[in-house]
């Protein structure tokens, strides 16, 4: 068994932490307690903040690293102070200072660190770095209270399913080219809908009204996925549709020149194409690892559909299923306080010339020290 | 008083830009914390620039090498935009460890 607390100070009761994410177009800030002692349904992780800014973009466009970079600079200060303001504590109360490393864009991870490296000198507090990756499963783990599930992590920029074997969380299968998120944006610039509160959600509220399933490519390759030619032929169909381009017959009907379906029939479909990809590589890997809890986390995971169709094979093969709200869900500092706060608990420690971020940074490269 | 200064951009050879700045912070500690939280990170291609960090008391002193003046000057306003936010931060938090902020 593990212990956590080999590293307490004389007379400390609990730990909190403070942990910083942006390694996209969010920015959050949270801080979360632990009292001593395995983490457990009865001894519970308290969250004492968990605020987020969005870097939004007009219809049609994508976040670029730059002007991400810039949102968070602009933000971090204030969000960290307010964050700090809505726990109630001193500063003098934290016991380390936990930030994303990787994976995530450039520019936007850096813009971050920095705020964390002057933090840490200022309050001579240690730095620690966090797989993002690692923050959504922890999280999810402790807030579900999923002991060890099969995890799919669908975001905007990670597709994987994952499960944990000796000390590390194993990569079963992933998308060998772009994240379901990216696709699922993607197709979002293309209909040019809003990106707020996020592409994925209007396409999910589009995809409710649509009812004609148009069959898509379905490309599942053995334990991974590939979702780049699905996009380039719904594009295809979408810029049929929109510019009326009466010579596909297949989009409008040869006499009448009437469309054969909308664009929440694409949407509908799309995520049917995609999320059944999904469930039938995890449904794959739960046989693999003999267990029958599915967690899902990231930001594609709060898609009540997905969280459905999950449902409906896990409970097959009486199985249960686990997923968090978009507090959760969707990047947040919360999760990297959390994450962090277990490495800090099994004295993992950083110098300064180890806080430098990466854009890649895989998830089974993190020794997992705080399980069995 | 000091105040921020830089020294033109030199074009010592076809392939080597130089310039220097020079920030005052308000005391000493301040401008070690700016160097240590800026030193770590590489900027752009290693190759195509060197940068290096120190402090004279409380002056922050960053000397930039580069192979041409586009490089150096992408550099320049990188760690310019990254000193903002080391700025803010210790004009925000600086001395607030024991207290409730507000």
């Amino acid at each position: 068994m593990v212990s956590l607390d080999n590293f307490v100070k004389p007379g400390q009761k609990s730990y909190i932490a403070i942990g910083l994410e942006g390694s996209a177009n969010k920015l959050g800030v949270g801080i979360i307690r632990h009292k001593l002692g395995d983490l457990s349904q009865d001894n519970r992780a308290e969250v004492l903040s968990n605020i987020r800014d969005t870097y939004i973009t007009p219809p049609g466009e994508g976040f670029l690293p730059r002007d991400t970079a810039r949102h968070h600079r602009n933000w971090v200060v204030r969000l960290i102070k307010n964050s700090i303001k809505d726990a109630g504590i001193k500063p003098s109360e934290l016991d380390c200072i936990c930030f994303t490393k990787g994976p995530g864009m450039g520019a936007p991870l850096q813009s971050v660190v920095i705020a964390a490296r002057t933090l840490s000198q200022l309050w001579n507090l240690p730095l620690i770095g966090v797989n993002h990756c690692i923050g959504h499963i922890e999280m999810g783990r402790e807030i579900t209270g999923a002991w060890n599930p099969v995890v799919l992590y669908v975001s905007g920029g990670n597709t994987q399913v994952i499960a944990y074997s000796n000390q590390r969380y194993r990569i079963f299968g992933e998308t060998l080219d772009i994240a379901i998120g990216n696709c699922l944006d993607r197709f979002a610039r293309t209909l040019k809908i809003p990106n707020d509160p996020s592409p994925g959600y209007n396409i999910e509220q589009l995809a409710k009204k649509g009812s004609k399933y148009i069959e898509l490519p379905y490309t599942v390759k053995g334990m991974d996925l590939s979702m780049s030619g699905i996009l380039a032929y719904i594009d295809q169909l979408a810029n049929d549709l929109f510019n009326k381009n009466y010579s596909n017959k297949f989009v409008f009907n040869k006499e009448t020149k009437e469309p054969n379906f909308t664009i929440e029939d694409l949407c509908f479909s799309l995520q049917e194409t995609l999320f059944a990809m999904l469930v039938e590589i995890t449904e794959r890997a739960m046989a693999h690892v003999n267990t029958t809890q599915v967690l899902i986390v990231g930001g594609v995971g709060c898609n009540e559909r997905l969280q459905k169709m999950m449902e409906l094979m896990v409970l097959d093969r009486n199985g249960s299923i686990y997923a968090t709200d978009e507090r959760f869900c969707i990047d947040n500092g919360i999760m990297i306080a959390h994450a962090g706060l277990l490495e800090y608990r099994m004295g993992q420690k950083f110098e300064f010339k180890d806080t430098v971020c990466t854009q890649k940074f895989r998830t089974d490269e993190v020794l997992v020290r705080w399980r069995d | 008083m000091n105040l921020f200064s830089f020294s033109n951009i030199e074009e010592r050879s076809e392939t080597n830009w130089f310039s220097e700045l020079k920030i005052p912070f308000e005391t000493a500690k301040q401008s070690k914390i700016a160097q240590n939280t800026l030193q770590p990170d590489p900027i752009l291609r290693p190759a195509d620039i060197d940068v290096k960090y120190s402090t004279e008391e409380e002056i922050l002193v960053i000397k930039f090498d580069a192979v041409s003046d586009r490089v150096l000057r992408v550099a320049i306003s990188s760690v310019l935009e990254s000193l903002k936010t080391v700025i803010e931060t210790i004009d925000e938090f600086e001395g607030k460890f024991d207290e409730y902020l507000q």
